[in-house]
């Protein structure tokens, strides 16, 4: 007889599971495509030293321990002493001290400062290679795609060079040539060659319906578009000026190891007065609030500031009056909140409402215009390290890609309000987190053009190249510089911060 | 005290220098005199050779002779490994035997034990056996004395350390067989072949091949070659092969130990936790009440 089972077993064909090796070979992960982006146009644009770049993004980042004074300051700043850890403070002082002795009171040479080279041929190049790319992928047809004329970002003054024989022959190869938009136009208009007529053969309706149209074209982005963000078209007056103002504050106890070592900090420990010992962050992020060198009794505006890290750093100076900390979502409003309770002392009594706001709000809408002394514009960006590293909440999904061609317009928008947001006079400093030109030199020369032509405000920009110089001992930044406004931070191992962009500016 | 020292010094050279001229003396006059012209320079090229009597070079001169060493061969052998001139006869013809049935020929068998003296002193030959097979079935039939000439620790490292760097090879980077035994890959350990591999693939230069892509195989490899990543040092390899500084790759080093130590439950915590005095109190409080 047979026995039923082993009939069931016979047909029965096993599949593995989600885990098996073959299927997560396969599988491409959100962090997989973000790192083949990043790799594409960072090798344009740094060339070789991208790798470098590469991995410290890829290896673990390194830390600085900011000491909470609500806590018990002197204690832990000891056991940080005691650890091997440098006081930033001092060290930047003592470094600053070797520097003026050793060049004077004007610590920069030409070379490192401001010389605004910029990536405008890179980016062009990589614009034209993008486009060009994405129309062979669209036209099957090769020859009609190789012939679309891409227009180049930059003008080109050769016209003086060619002669009159190539015009010519120039303007005949352009009549076969037919512009990208014409092209799908005529593509996408009906073909009545193809209708069939319903008195003729009424069943033959049914058999084929000719495609008029592609469906969603009209939300269609090409990923070239979004490097055309990065124009270098100067159509507003711009000033630029070495900034010699700078100091750490008395109250800011940080601490670091020396380039090369990686320990880690203690982990944080609550203290008698129930908050956290000592608050661990990613070292770049002190420099943009530092750079904003605050006084007593400003007025800050923190746009983006979940989680609230800058934020708390600003209000440990005891310099502001006021601190608006600002974010567009409730649950990232909420972890500003969480991460005040957890490290000010008394901060629902004392603190929140009176010298510290926690607010939800757009900061493309915020309305409080010339109110402010001081503002952190820390913008949301293609967080290059979390998107490398993790799937999770990663804006290189299929899913956002719209959204992501469209960051660079959404944080100069951000950009473009925060400024009319200053008082005349008022510093602003620019942030982000990405190593992307567009996302930061390119953002800037946007919403300075827009707020010079739609509300006539124009800004000084400040060059910190010089009062970063003592930093070098530890952060490496971008040198030489491919930078038209600001400072850049790089991830470079033995001092894995980074990367951070950040570019101060004041409103006149 | 330093006059103490030196004449110590002084005594110890003089002596070894007067039992050198012994020795010299007494192998000029036996057999092997016209074989060894140049005792001298092969006593400053290893001078524990001097400790051995005359007779004990002549005894293990004429072995090796007999089985098959020839003059050149003993002398080179000499000074790669002095111990050799203590083996008895019966060892080193029992060893000789082993390691001709590995059937590398007898050209080969001689030449690799000419190169590396310390194989004859082997004694498990069953181990080597087994990594032999390993490694055969990884390399091929053929190409497993070369990994054994270029690598000759595999002959006594344990077998599953073996299987693990084979493994890492073949499953991690896909390597190609022709590029192991091209290398001294496995005279190194896995920490480091995995490190320099690692450090290559975060760099964006070591990509890995998929399999059972029928496209790949016409595809050009662009991966560096075995032999540059692992035989190089770390200078080189760093500046060179990766063009970053050596102060990254020695940072990497840190790291990825670190990430391998807590991947593998190793990491120990740099801090001990440091209680609170009130809370050591308590605790001392504690202990006396029970």
């Amino acid at each position: 007889m047979l026995k039923s089972r082993s009939i069931v077993k016979y047909f029965y064909r096993h599949k593995h599971g989600k885990n098996h090796w073959s299927v997560v070979e396969k599988k491409i992960f959100t962090k997989d495509r973000a790192l083949q982006n990043l790799d594409d146009f960072y090798t344009n644009v740094y060339g070789i030293r991208w790798k470098s770049m590469r991995l410290g993004l890829l290896s673990k980042q390194k830390y600085i321990a900011m000491v909470n004074n609500f806590g018990e300051d002197e204690k832990v700043s000891e056991m940080f002493e005691r650890d091997g850890a440098i006081n930033i403070r001092t060290l930047y002082e003592v470094t600053k001290r070797n520097l003026e002795d050793e060049m004077g009171k004007f610590y920069v040479d030409e070379n490192y400062a401001n010389n605004a080279l910029g990536h405008d041929s890179k980016i062009d190049n990589i614009f034209q290679k993008k486009r060009s790319e994405e129309i062979t992928g669209i036209y099957a047809d090769k020859e009609h795609a190789e012939n679309v004329e891409v227009p180049r970002l930059t003008e080109e003054n050769d016209s003086d060079k060619e002669s009159d024989d190539e015009n010519e022959i120039m303007e005949d190869v352009k009549k076969f040539k037919r512009p990208l938009e014409q092209v799908m136009r005529e593509d996408s208009a009906i073909d009545y060659s193809r209708i069939i007529d319903p008195n003729f053969v009424e069943s033959a309706l049914y058999e084929y319906v000719p495609a008029t149209k592609i469906k969603g074209l009209e939300d269609f982005v090409p990923e070239s578009e979004h490097y055309r963000y990065y124009s270098n078209s100067a159509d507003f007056p711009l000033k630029v000026e070495m900034e010699t103002e700078f100091s750490i504050p008395e109250n800011l106890q940080m601490y670091t190891y020396e380039m090369g070592n990686i320990t880690d900090f203690r982990i944080p420990y609550r203290t008698i007065t129930a908050v956290s010992s000592h608050f661990l962050m990613n070292g770049s992020s002190i420099l943009p609030p530092l750079a904003l060198n605050l006084k007593p009794g400003d007025v800050i505006f923190d746009a983006c500031a979940a989680p609230g890290g800058k934020s708390f750093l600003m209000l440990q100076t005891l310099l502001p009056k006021l601190l608006v900390s600002n974010d567009v979502m409730e649950s990232r409003a909420n972890k500003i909140r969480k991460l005040m309770q957890e490290f000010v002392y008394d901060f629902k009594s004392s603190w929140k409402n009176h010298r510290c706001v926690v607010r939800e709000e757009d900061a493309r809408i915020t309305s409080e215009y010339a109110s402010y002394d001081k503002v952190l514009v820390d913008v949301p960006c293609t967080t290059d390290r979390h998107s490398v590293n993790e799937s999770d909440n990663n804006i290189f999904k299929p899913a956002r890609i719209k959204e992501r061609l469209r960051i660079p317009e959404l944080q100069s928008q951000i950009l473009s309000n925060c400024i009319r947001l200053l008082k005349p006079g008022g510093d602003l400093v620019y942030s982000t987190c990405s190593l992307s030109p567009i996302q930061n030199d390119g953002v800037i020369h946007m919403a300075l053009s827009n707020v010079f032509k739609e509300h006539g405000i124009s800004v000084t920009i400040k060059d910190l190249s010089m009062v970063m110089k003592p930093f070098q001992c530890i952060f490496k930044f971008e040198h030489p510089k491919g930078l038209k406004y600001g400072q850049m931070v790089l991830p470079y191992l033995p001092a894995n911060f980074g990367p951070l962009y950040f570019c101060k500016m004041t409103r006149n | 005290m330093t006059l103490k020292l030196f004449t110590q010094g002084f005594s110890m050279r003089f002596f070894s220098s007067a039992s050198n001229s012994n020795l010299i003396q007494s192998l000029s006059s036996s057999a092997m005199s016209k074989y060894l012209g140049n005792v001298n320079e092969l006593l400053t090229v290893a001078p524990e050779l001097s400790r051995y009597p005359a007779e004990q070079w002549e005894k293990s001169f004429n072995t090796l002779r007999r089985i098959g060493f020839n003059a050149n061969k003993f002398a080179h052998m000499a000074s790669q490994h002095p111990k050799i001139l203590i083996k008895s006869e019966d060892k080193l013809s029992t060893a000789m035997n082993q390691w001709r049935a590995f059937n590398f020929g007898e050209k080969l068998t001689f030449q690799l034990l000419e190169r590396y003296p310390e194989l004859l002193d082997v004694r498990n030959f069953h181990l080597t056996n087994a990594n032999l097979g390993v490694i055969n079935s990884f390399v091929g039939q053929k190409n497993g004395y070369k990994v054994l000439r270029n690598s000759p620790n595999v002959a006594t490292e344990q077998t599953d350390l073996l299987k693990e760097k084979i493994e890492y090879l073949q499953d991690v980077m896909r390597v190609d067989p022709v590029e192991v035994y091209k290398s001294d890959v496995f005279s190194y350990d896995l920490l480091k072949i995995k490190t320099r591999h690692m450090f290559l693939e975060r760099l964006g230069m070591y990509f890995k091949k998929k399999q059972g892509d029928k496209n790949d195989a016409h595809e050009i490899n662009k991966n560096p070659k075995l032999s540059k990543i692992v035989d190089s040092s770390d200078k080189r390899f760093a500046t060179k092969l990766c063009h970053v500084t050596l102060e990254e790759y020695e940072t990497f080093v840190d790291i990825y130990k670190e990430e391998i130590d807590k991947i593998e439950g190793r990491y120990q915590e740099p801090y001990e936790q440091e209680l609170d005095e009130d809370e050591n109190e308590d605790q001392l409080n504690f202990e006396k009440i029970r």
